[in-house]
């Protein structure tokens, strides 16, 4: 079987004895990995890095894909530690970001209340709610902090209630955030002007040569509730406001919408 | 008086080793007799399995270099023989050992693109379809 150039290692590569015939090979030798059992093949990929090595495990196949992926390599946080030694649980949202990898996954357990304070997210993360209903894993900012959550990269929400006291929910400096799924919530009647859920100071990319493909920043909300604030979203950069819909519930108000440079 | 313990391969061959060797293994602390089959792992790797258990046994400082230089030999093995230690060594259930062997098979793994990956663990490609997959989780 031949290998392309890029190989680092070529020293396994070489034990590989010839005498193989050319149509067993390629069987005997896809077979061995995939021999190991599921709890093996995770133990493998929490070594790697999610950005790049897993992300390129999990292309390889379906198994792959749903092994590197797998909550169970996933960050949580949880109120209550039982076991201080296991790796992988953190007690506060902050220190799980601080651990986390570029690209890791954190569960943030349901029930009970996260502190979210002025929490600088400089990484590509992804934060997930552990309840059924966003509604069950609150973060509460109080009442000194800024913000809950300023993200300075690519990041998603996903499931999570973020209650800002007196300033503002996210806010949102560069990269590409996707908010699906939350609750946003406010001071109801703010006397101050920046109490607003969603702020985003993201400014105009710069214009890279074509070769380079860039994602622009931008905020993406779907399926997410915004209650409070003067208003939603505030933006002092050059992102609008596109493709809004709004669901008018009896009791709240659910909204898709993107901020995009026009 | 240290006990000795028999383990036993799947092509029938028996093992002889010491209580403190052995007891590295959860599964054969575990058990109540002093006799352990251990199915699918044949005399080869098993031998290499009670090698380095011997080797940890003996030496207590486990951070000591010379240690670490045996151990980083000791997983510098085939791929054949990587994966099938790894079996073995989960089976019995000693932590260090399983450790070692993946984080070898992690840093094969890591940094290499994609088309290396699937080169050297061929198996299905289904590129397309997984790209949207992990698009909508957030990669």
């Amino acid at each position: 079987m031949e290998v392309g150039e890029e190989l680092k290692q070529p020293k396994w590569k070489r034990s590989v004895p010839k005498r193989i015939s050319s149509s067993k090979s390629s069987s005997s030798l896809s077979c061995l990995i995939n021999n190991l059992d599921d709890g093996c093949l995770m133990h493998i990929f929490s070594f790697l890095s999610p950005i790049p090595d897993r992300y390129n495990t999990a292309l390889v196949c379906h198994r792959w894909l749903f092994l590197a992926c797998h909550p169970r390599l996933w960050l949580r946080v949880e109120q209550s530690i039982k076991d201080p030694l296991e790796p992988g649980v953190f007690p506060s949202i902050e220190t799980a970001v601080a651990a986390a990898r570029p690209g890791d996954t954190i569960l943030i357990s349901a029930g009970g209340r996260h502190l979210a304070s002025d929490i600088q997210i400089k990484k590509p993360l992804c934060l997930i709610g552990g309840g059924e209903l966003p509604d069950e894993t609150t973060l509460i900012c109080s009442r000194g902090a800024d913000s809950a959550l300023e993200f300075l990269s690519t990041c998603k929400l996903a499931n999570l209630t973020v209650k800002a006291e007196l300033g503002s929910c996210l806010l949102h400096r560069s990269g590409r955030l996707t908010i699906d799924g939350c609750v946003l919530q406010c001071e109801t009647n703010p006397l101050d002007f920046l109490s607003v859920p969603i702020v985003s100071t993201a400014s105009a990319q710069t214009v890279l040569s074509s070769s380079v493909k860039c994602l622009k920043d931008g905020v993406s909300v779907s399926r997410t509730r915004i209650e409070g604030g003067a208003k939603a979203v505030s933006t002092s950069g050059y992102l609008t406001l596109q493709r809004v819909r709004v669901i008018y519930a009896r009791t709240s108000l659910v909204f898709w919408f993107d901020m995009e440079q026009q | 008086m240290s006990r000795v313990f028999k383990l036993k391969s799947s092509d029938n061959e028996t093992f002889e080793v010491e209580e403190a060797a052995a007891l590295l293994s959860e599964t054969i602390k575990s058990s109540s007799s002093t006799e352990i089959t251990v199915p699918n792992v044949k005399a080869e790797i098993l031998g290499k399995v009670v090698e380095w258990c011997n080797k940890h046994a003996e030496s207590e400082d486990t951070k000591d270099q010379l240690i670490k230089e045996w151990d980083a030999e000791f997983v510098s093995v085939d791929q054949h023989v990587l994966f099938k230690l790894i079996t073995a060594a989960d089976y019995l259930q000693i932590k260090e050992l399983v450790d070692q062997l993946t984080q070898r098979v992690g840093d094969m793994i890591k940094a290499k693109t994609l088309k290396t990956v699937e080169m050297t663990y061929p198996t299905f490609n289904v590129e397309r379809e997984v790209q949207e997959e992990l698009k909508s989780l957030g990669f």
